[in-house]
Order: C-alpha cells, then structure tokens, then sequence
C-alpha cells in the first residue's frame, strides 16, 4: 500500500508513527524523550522543507492516492495545500515544544507517555492532510483515542471525570459526523473522494440538515457555544503536554473541518446560515469572555480565554469574505502559538508554586523577570496588539464581520476589551504586586525553557510584523474555498 | 500619573494628548461637514476642561495636579477642534508640550529632591534649594496660565477668539477655565516653592538641586515654553506673523478667526480683561498660599467633592465596572455551571436513568415477560378497535 516512501504526505504520516511506535519499546525516560524528539524534529524538518516545494509542478510530491478499499470507493488520498501546511506546521512546532517541556520523572511510564503523544501527532497530520471522506474520519477518531489514554491515565486529580466528558461529548459529536459522511456517499456516485464528496451537492433541503450533522461535530471539537462545557475541565485535568496539543491544535480541527468540508460542501446551507451563525457565535465569544473575567484558575482563564478566541475565527469562516477567510487562516496558527505559549508559562508557574490560582500568587515578576518579559509579550499577543501576530489575524476577521454587518463587528469588537480585561488583570496579579507566599523561593526559568519561549516570541513577532509570505502561501486554496460560494 | 516621571512627562506632553487632537485635526473635512458632530466636540471639549480644572484645585499629589491640568488643557484643544479652530487646536498641542513637558520633568526633580514625597502638604520653600528647578518651573506655570509673552498665551489666546466667533458662552467657558488654571497652578507653585518647609527633618536634611542630566532638559524646555509660542503671532500684533498657520494652512485650511476679522478694539480690550483676571487670579492664589500659608486644607462641601474628583471614578465603579462584574460571575456560576453543563450533564445522567430504568423489563423471570406481554396484547387490540 505504501510502496512508495518519496512524497511528502506519507512522510509526515510514517514519521510521528514510526516514531510513536518505537517510542513505546524504549526502556529509559531518556531515550523514549529523545527517540519522540528526534522523529518530532524530522517531521518538522519535512514540514518545513515542504514549504519550498509548494509548485505547481512539485503536485506528484504534495498530493498522492493509494489503493484502500476499493470495493467501497474509498483510497488513501493526502494532499498538501495551503491549509494543510498552516495546520501540520502548526501541529510539527507545538509537539517539539511540548515534548522538550516535560520535566524528567513528571510520568511514570514514560515510554508510553511520549509514544501516545507521537500517535497523537500521527492522527492529527492525517486528518489535516485528508482527501478521502472515510480517512478523515479515521484520522479524526485516531487523534482523539491516544489523547483519551494520556488524559485519563497522567491527568490531575478529577482527570476520569473530565476524561469521560469530553470523550463522550466528542465522540457524540463524531457519530454524527459519520451520519453525515455516510449521507452524502449515497448521493455520490459511490465514492469517499472530496471531489466527490464537493461534486454530491445534495437538495437544498438535505444540505439545510447535513449542514448541521456536520457542524455539530465540529462545533463541538472547537469548542463553540454552547457545545463548551467540556473544555475547561479537559484544559485543567489534562496533563500539560496534552493540554498545549488539545488547545494549540485539536481544536483547529474544528475550525479546518469548517473550511475544508462543511462550507465547500454545503454552500447554500452556508449561505442560509451564515448570518445567523456569525451572531450566535459572536454572542458566544462574548458569552465565555465574561466568564474568563470571573476565573480565579489560570488554566480555566486560558481555556475560556480560548473559546472566545476560537468563536472569533468560526466567526471569521462564517462571513464568507476573502480577507476574513485568510485571516481565519492565518489566525488559526498565530492562536496555537500564542496559546502554547500561555499553557507553558502556567505550567512553568505551577511546576514551581504548585498553585494554578490567580488569588494565591503574586509578584511572580520581582522572582524572575525574564519569565515576565516573556509572560507580558505573550498577554499582548493574545489581546491582539499591533506588532504580535494575533492583530494580523484578528483585524482581517474583524474586517470580514465588518463587511457583513457592521454592528457585528462592534459586537464582536466587545470582545478585544474583555480580553484585555482578563488577560491584563492575571498578568497584574500574578506577575506584579505583592509578592506571595507561594512564590516566595521562586527561581527564573532555565537556557531550555527561555529558548522555547524565545522561539515562540519571534514567531509572534514575525508573523505581527511581515505576514504576507504566509498570505501567498494559502490563497490559492482561499480562492477554492470562495469560488464556490461564487455562483449563489 | 503613576508612571515614572519621565513617561508622565512623555505622555502627558505628547503620546496622550496628540492621538486625539491630531486625529480630528487630520479628519478636519469630515467634521467640518458634520457640524452637529462638531458641535458635541466642542461641547465635550469645554466641559472636560471645566471639570478637570475644578478637580485640579483641590488635588494634593504634584503629579495629580499635573495630570489634571493636562486634562483641562486637553479640553480647550478639543475645544479649538469643535469650534473649527484646527490650527489653534494643534498651536496648543505644541506649546503645551514645551510647558508640560517642563513642569512633569520639574516635579521629577522635586520628587527626587524630596526622597520620593509627592504630597505638596509637606513641601514648601524649595525656592532657595533648588534654584534651576525652581526658575524653570515658574516659567512653565506662567506659560500654562497664558501670561505674555510665554508659548501659552499665544496658543490660548487663539482658541478663545476662535470660541468667541462661535459662541459668547464657549468663550466665557473658556475664560474661566483660563482663570482656574493660572489659579491652580500658582497654587502648585507656591505650595512648593515658597513659604517654610513642611516635610520632615530627613527631607529637609536630604534637599538638594538634581545633577547636570535632569537640569539641562528642564533648561532647554523653559527655554521653548518662552519662545515656542512666537510662531504663531496673531494678526492682532502683526499682519502675517503666524508661520504656523502658514504651514499648516495645506492641510487645515485658513483658520476662521482670520475670515471672521473681530474689531481690534474689542479684542484688545477682551484680551486686558482676561490678563487681569488671571493676574488676580495669580495674586489670590498668592495669598492663599503663598509664605502665609499655615497647613489648613479644607475638605468639606464642594472641597470635598473637588478633592474626591467629583466622584467619577466612582460613578464609573458603579454603573460599570461593578454590573460588568456581577454579571461575568451571573454567567459564570449561573448560566455556564448550572444551565449549560447542567443540560449537559443532564442528558447524560437522563441516559443513564433510562438505563436504569429498562432493566427492569429484562428482569429474568418468566412471569414478568408474560405479563408484559399480555398487557401489549391488550394494549395492541385496543389501538386497532378504537383507531379509526
């Protein structure tokens, strides 16, 4: 099936399994680390290396199709478009990054630990790179079973709980994705293929419901009001590196379903929809800002934090405008960096204090300033701030919604204040003031972790300060996206 | 305020005051087309300088005072904005920060003269101990209040010719804001400056004039605070003196006080009243505090309410920052705890119920089944002869 190893897809599927594969027969923490870094660092160095090959004529490198199961239609076809390298590449730098932050002796079993997180890698590229309705959904469970182990096995303390929740939540969610799937197959002529899959156009009828069978499931994983509920619990119980893989990436498997099936597929539902969308997801962003003001834990603030963040860019794929869509793009990655960035300095923070209140710390910046420096660059990025790669995103969204309604934007433009207001009220409290008890011994970070946060930084600043290398890179696929919204 | 001096000074003289006036200075067409909107502008304009001129009488903090009095100045330039004086508004901007620029780099000489002491209550007689600081901060309190020939006057005197065109009553507005600011700041002064030392003995031990690197700005700025003010001369003085109107006249147009010509009587004797009012204003100030001083200060009444700045900080706790609160822990505990997961949870646990619940059909005695199963039976001929 996989005779050839010489295209890029099946690389970047072949090495994080490998990897995770080889992971799990390590004896020593230090080995299964390095064994999971090094494939890590290679799917990143082909990820990457993909960047320059983005021709064209390289098409034989970026997208292949292997025989599967023909019997029912389906092929094990990858490709490699503009959304896809903004996905995987986002995907390839936040493993590594996760990784190289676990603290040696944090897990027991080590080896299975990291081999979990390299299949996670594995299910997470496959469901980016997909082309073949049924490997979709494959991939789309695949990524969800080893982040289930991994959270309920080395999670916190109500870890089952909230495990359980969210597993049953996205897996409902899922179960109506493979309804969908399965609906439109039967309109085609018997093929899983995404041209197929784009070519169905069922009724405007069937499309009213499809349309929602597919967004409940992606609804759901992203999350959007009100389907949230599981997701600060997850956030909070999950074990750090799971935590930074879930809000940095899975969630924008939400946000990628959107834009790859639901929209192309369904453009007269979308069209129906969209208004009304546009405001319930713009009330929901509001919604969860409030309730970030209320939270006293940094991990919950960070997650709530997020749905808003999150509900902007479902906000943005909605408005159907080219500059929203490339901002949702562009957006979907800058959110993974800058909330990586954030879960690193909260577990950097609890790894020391052993405390992830708000009102328990305090002063955190007169105990280590580099930290601080990091920590406040970081909070404006997530306000989105001129300069930080968040105000190239959110502007364009914020200018598709302005395009559509303008009282949506301002609505919606409600929503960058509140973010000040939590984001700049934690750092005020947990990094100015007084300084607490709990952070009274507390020591500035390491060489590791100020090269992980210096990382992070300069691609907050790189992508604030000159995006377009990256606009030219996805507008080929923004255009298909758009093009077929052209003709209603 | 509460930054460090030198960023007050940066954002007090420029970063704060230029983001607004220039924006309306730059959309000029647009406001000159929307008068209603100009309107409100000036209307804003001359309140805010009201209420922070108000508010600046009572503070105690040498930063406070300041900050305030930038506020009030703020609002004369919004005032110069909405009475369509656009170059009077930017003539401001800049002599305002030669002056303030001063007087924020001076109370940073004082503060670190005092050992960090911002209260003007325990200072006084700093006159002979910190001569530069003290000369130079005289010049920026003369240049605020609009004494000749001082960068203020000039700007100052254009907005409220400007505000007169447009309204007698903006222009009295104006006046008495004219009138509180030099009244304020000399108070300011000569809280500082002269009378006895009211702080403790350490401050007293510890007074010095600041080195070389914090003088020589606050030379330089008085400097600019005497003579910032003579590029835009009026045409009272001499025809086509205002270079400033000159270069800004591509982008702003020709200002209106030089199409609408007040008669030069009426605008000598206005601008002899207004001088007199504000040296009287000097003088009681003077009196009240100056070497005569004993320490009283008064927060009863109005004082009171001037000392707590008209209580709209407050206000704003109450209308906003407190709903808004209330409201987030509303969503937090209520809607998202409850309602939401609540539902959440509760389609879950409803599943599980059923469960429960169905387990009882399959209960593993044959007696059950038959009861059940006549019971359908029953059920079933029922539905088929009523049906229909």
């Amino acid at each position: 099936m996989f005779a050839a190893f010489d295209n890029f897809p099946v690389m970047l599927i072949w090495l994080p399994l490998v990897g995770g594969i080889l992971t799990f027969f390590m004896k020593s923490e230090k080995s299964a680390k390095a064994t999971a870094l090094f494939f890590s660092f290679l799917t990143l160095g082909v990820i990457v290396a993909n960047l320059f090959y983005t021709d064209v004529k390289y098409q034989l490198l970026n997208q292949v199709s292997y025989v599967w199961l023909p019997g029912i239609g389906t092929s094990f076809a990858l490709i490699l478009d503009g959304l896809t390298r903004t996905l995987c590449l986002l995907t390839a730098i936040v493993v590594p990054i996760a990784i190289i932050n676990i603290p040696s002796g944090k897990y027991k079993n080590p080896n299975a630990f990291y081999g979990l997180l390299m299949l996670t890698f594995c299910g997470l590229m496959g469901v980016f790179m997909a082309i073949d309705a049924l490997v979709f959904y494959l991939f789309w469970e695949l990524a969800l079973i080893p982040v289930y182990f991994l959270s309920s096995i080395w999670g916190g303390e109500k870890r089952i709980k909230a495990t359980f929740k969210f597993f049953i939540y996205t897996f409902v969610g899922s179960l109506f994705l493979l309804i969908g799937i399965l609906y439109v197959y039967l309109k085609t002529s018997g093929s899983f293929s995404i041209v197929s899959f784009y070519n169905a156009t069922p009724t405007t009828g069937e499309q009213a419901w499809l349309f929602f069978m597919f967004l409940i499931a992606f609804a759901i994983k992203m999350p959007i009001f009100p389907f949230h509920t599981w997701q600060p619990e997850a956030y909070e119980q999950a074990p750090t590196p799971v935590t930074m893989i879930l809000s940095g990436v899975m969630v924008k498997m939400g946000l990628f379903g959107l834009l790859r099936w639901l929209l192309p597929m369904f453009p007269y539902a979308t069209k129906i929809y969209a208004e009304p969308m546009v405001i319930l997801i713009v009330v929901g962003m509001l919604y969860a800002s409030f309730i970030a003001i209320k939270q006293d834990s940094i991990k919950k603030l960070i997650a709530y934090s997020s749905i808003a963040h999150i509900g902007l860019m479902a906000a943005g794929a909605f408005t159907l405008k080219s500059v929203a869509i490339n901002g949702v793009f562009i957006q979907m990655f800058n959110h993974g960096i800058n909330i990586v960035g954030l879960w690193l300095i909260a577990d950097l923070i609890e790894r020391q204090t052993g405390v992830s209140k708000i009102s328990e710390l305090g002063g955190v910046a007169k105990k280590a300033p580099v930290l601080s420096i990091f920590m406040v660059i970081i909070a404006f990025a997530n306000i989105a701030l001129p300069l930080t790669n968040a105000f190239v995103g959110e502007f364009m969204i914020f200018n598709g919604l302005y395009q559509m309604k303008p009282w949506i934007a301002a609505l919606a433009g409600v929503s960058i204040v509140l973010s000040a207001i939590y984001t700049l009220n934690m750092v005020k409290n947990v990094f100015y003031g007084e300084v607490a008890t709990s952070v009274g011994s507390y020591v500035d970070i390491n060489k590791v972790q100020i090269a992980l946060l210096t990382v992070l930084t300069l691609l907050i600043f790189i992508f604030g300060v000159y995006p377009a290398p990256f606009f030219s890179m996805i507008s080929e696929t923004v255009g298909l996206i758009l093009n077929k919204f052209v003709s209603i | 305020m509460a930054g460090p001096t030198p960023v007050s000074a940066l954002i007090h003289a420029a970063t704060m005051v230029t983001a607004g006036i220039y924006m309306i200075a730059r959309s000029n067409v647009m406001y000159s087309l929307a008068p209603v909107s100009q309107n409100l502008v000036a209307i804003i304009g001359i309140s805010t300088a009201l209420l922070a001129a108000t508010i600046a009488l009572k503070q105690n903090d040498i930063k406070k005072v300041l900050a305030y009095s930038t506020v009030s100045q703020l609002g004369l330039m919004f005032l110069a904005l909405g009475v369509g004086a656009y170059t009077a508004g930017v003539f401001h901007v800049m002599t305002h920060a030669f002056f303030k620029a001063l007087l924020f780099l001076g109370a940073g000489s004082v503060i670190h003269a005092m050992h960090h002491e911002q209260d003007i209550m325990n200072m006084g007689g700093l006159r002979k101990k910190l001569p530069i600081t003290h000369l130079t901060f005289l010049i920026g309190c003369l240049a605020i209040s609009g004494i000749p020939p001082f960068a203020g006057f000039f700007s100052k005197d254009e907005i409220l010719t400007a505000a007169l065109i447009k309204s007698p009553v903006l222009y009295a507005l104006g006046v008495m804001t004219s009138i509180m600011t030099a009244f304020y700041m000399f108070r300011l002064y000569f809280l500082t400056f002269s009378g006895k030392f009211r702080g403790t003995h350490k401050q007293e031990h510890h007074l010095h004039e600041s080195p070389f690197a914090m003088t020589f700005p606050l030379v330089v700025l008085a400097m600019l605070s005497v003579v910032g003010g003579w590029v835009g001369i009026p045409a009272l003085f001499a025809e086509d003196a205002h270079i400033l109107s000159a270069f800004l006249s591509p982008v702003l147009g020709t200002p209106a006080a030089e199409v609408h010509h007040l008669s030069h009587s009426l605008e000598w004797t206005l601008m002899g009243i207004l001088l007199s009012f504000i040296v009287v204003a000097i003088l009681f100030s003077r009196r009240l505090f100056g070497s005569e001083f004993k320490g009283e200060n008064t927060t009863e009444g109005l004082s009171g309410v001037l000392a707590n700045k008209w209580y709209v900080d407050e206000f704003y706790n109450a209308i906003i920052v407190k709903p808004l609160d209330a409201f987030a822990g509303f969503l937090s505990r209520v809607v998202d705890n409850k309602i939401i997961d609540g539902l959440v949870n509760g389609v879950g646990k409803a599943i599980q119920f059923s469960g429960r619940q169905m387990r009882f059909l399959q209960s593993g005695q044959v007696g059950s089944y038959i009861l059940i199963m006549m019971i359908s039976i029953i059920l079933f001929f029922i539905f088929q002869l009523f049906w229909k």
